[in-house]
């Protein structure tokens, strides 16, 4: 009897596992498509003001403009690290800790000195581990940051570049390619890069509103100043939104695996349950027997 | 409606705020307030803080603006802002007292003389949006 009892209740403590995992699959699942809703809202204000800086800077050049410039006397570069609060998101941290460790080498190998900010608990727990010094860990974020709280982020990396503290400003996130595909990246945030538009139809509009002689007010060189700070924050806020994006379905597939997973370990202690309990009324059908037996 | 209306959109990072056919327009610009009204010639601004008012078919709608950017196109007018904020959400406690606490900002060097001044305008702004 004991073995079957001993089976039965870990059946039952499977069972309670798969009805968590499953809630938390939900979850995942109502998180993602919110966190995806959010996401998809900021692109077009990410696209317009892409238009914007393309149509100002035909206007005027501001090449000349600290966020465009390395500062290659400087030898030293920052990396910030997107990782998540929680676990139960499969090779997500993992595979983000993985990239922006290979960024670190190859930042040594280049020769720059790199000063690590980690968003996340589980990012922050490793490089506590293996005793990584860390620069800043901006504890107070929630999961999904407002674009204000990552403002506030981008405009102090802005200041350290102006003022010549970092080389370059590196971001590791986890790129959103679909639902089925998410990628860890390595992406430069500062300094700007000039956009090359691949897309047809990007090229397409670049030529139609290259045409068109604005109205524009201040000079255009004054406003594309105005205008590349912006275009860095919501940068760094696109970054922020894919991240969270990636670690919903991240977790909502590592939980969907876990319930299927606890339901075959379900289905296969059943079996074992069944045989233990036939082979225990067998026995006791047998002693029976045999003590009728004896009887006679 | 067509001939003297104007597509108006007005957008946050996180929120397409508004998507309408309107019949003018006056955004705070960031040296006045500009009316605009339809097929005007293409313009491209920097946007301070104040009042946005939309007029539509539907009656006319009021935000509060802080920065962005405004670009009128082929009719066309976009608002790019960090926020946008209907004027009626606004508290005029709380947009008096946001004055109070900006007023006794520490203003000891030239940064923190920015911010403060920066902080009295948006809270001025925001007043002055409310009552009129």
């Amino acid at each position: 009897m004991a073995k079957a009892r001993a089976i039965d209740s870990r059946r039952k403590s499977v069972t309670n596992i798969q009805k968590i995992t499953r809630t938390m699959q939900l979850i995942a699942t109502a998180r993602y498509q919110q966190s995806l809703a959010k996401a998809v809202a900021s692109k077009p204000y990410t696209n317009k003001i892409s238009e914007l800086v393309q149509d100002v800077s035909s206007a005027g050049s501001a090449d000349d403009h600290p966020l465009l410039k390395q500062n290659d006397e400087c030898r030293k570069r920052a990396l910030l690290l997107l990782t998540s609060n929680r676990g139960f998101c499969g090779g997500f941290n993992g595979n983000l800790i993985r990239t922006a460790s290979a960024c670190l080498s190859d930042n040594l190998v280049h020769g720059f000195d790199t000063d690590l900010y980690v968003v996340g608990k589980k990012g922050i727990r490793y490089f506590s581990f293996i005793g990584q010094k860390l620069a800043d860990t901006f504890p107070d974020l929630p999961d999904a940051p407002s674009f204000q709280q990552v403002q506030t982020i981008a405009d102090d990396f802005m200041t350290q570049f102006k003022s010549g503290t970092y080389n370059a400003v590196h971001v590791s996130y986890m790129r959103f390619i679909s639902a089925a595909r998410q990628e860890p990246e390595t992406a430069q945030l500062l300094p700007l890069q000039k956009e090359t538009s691949d897309d047809d139809a990007n090229a397409e509009t670049d030529i139609s509103s290259a045409s068109v002689t604005y109205d524009y007010s201040p000079d255009p060189g004054i406003l594309l100043a105005e205008l590349l700070p912006v275009t860095v924050r919501i940068r760094l806020y696109q970054f922020f939104s894919e991240s969270v994006v990636s670690e919903n379905v991240a977790r909502m597939v590592a939980m969907k695996s876990a319930t299927d997973a606890a339901g075959d370990m379900k289905k296969m202690l059943t079996r074992a349950f069944n045989r233990a309990r036939q082979s225990q009324i067998t026995t006791e059908l047998l002693d029976i027997m045999g003590g009728v037996e004896a009887l006679k | 409606m067509a001939d003297t209306a104007l597509h108006c959109n007005v957008i946050t990072p996180e929120l397409n705020v508004l998507d309408c056919e309107a019949t003018s327009v006056v955004l705070p610009a960031h040296d006045g307030l500009v009316g605009i009204m339809n097929h005007r010639a293409p313009m491209l601004c920097k946007l301070g803080f104040g009042a946005l008012k939309v007029d539509s078919a539907l009656g006319t709608q009021s935000f509060f603006v802080e920065s962005g950017f405004a670009q009128m196109l082929d009719n066309r007018l976009t608002i790019l802002t960090d926020r946008a904020e209907p004027i009626s959400n606004i508290k005029p406690d709380e947009a008096r007292k946001e004055l109070d606490d900006a007023l006794i900002l520490p203003s000891g060097n030239d940064e923190q003389v920015n911010a403060r001044f920066r902080a009295v305008e948006r809270a001025r702004a925001r007043i002055r949006a409310i009552s009129a």
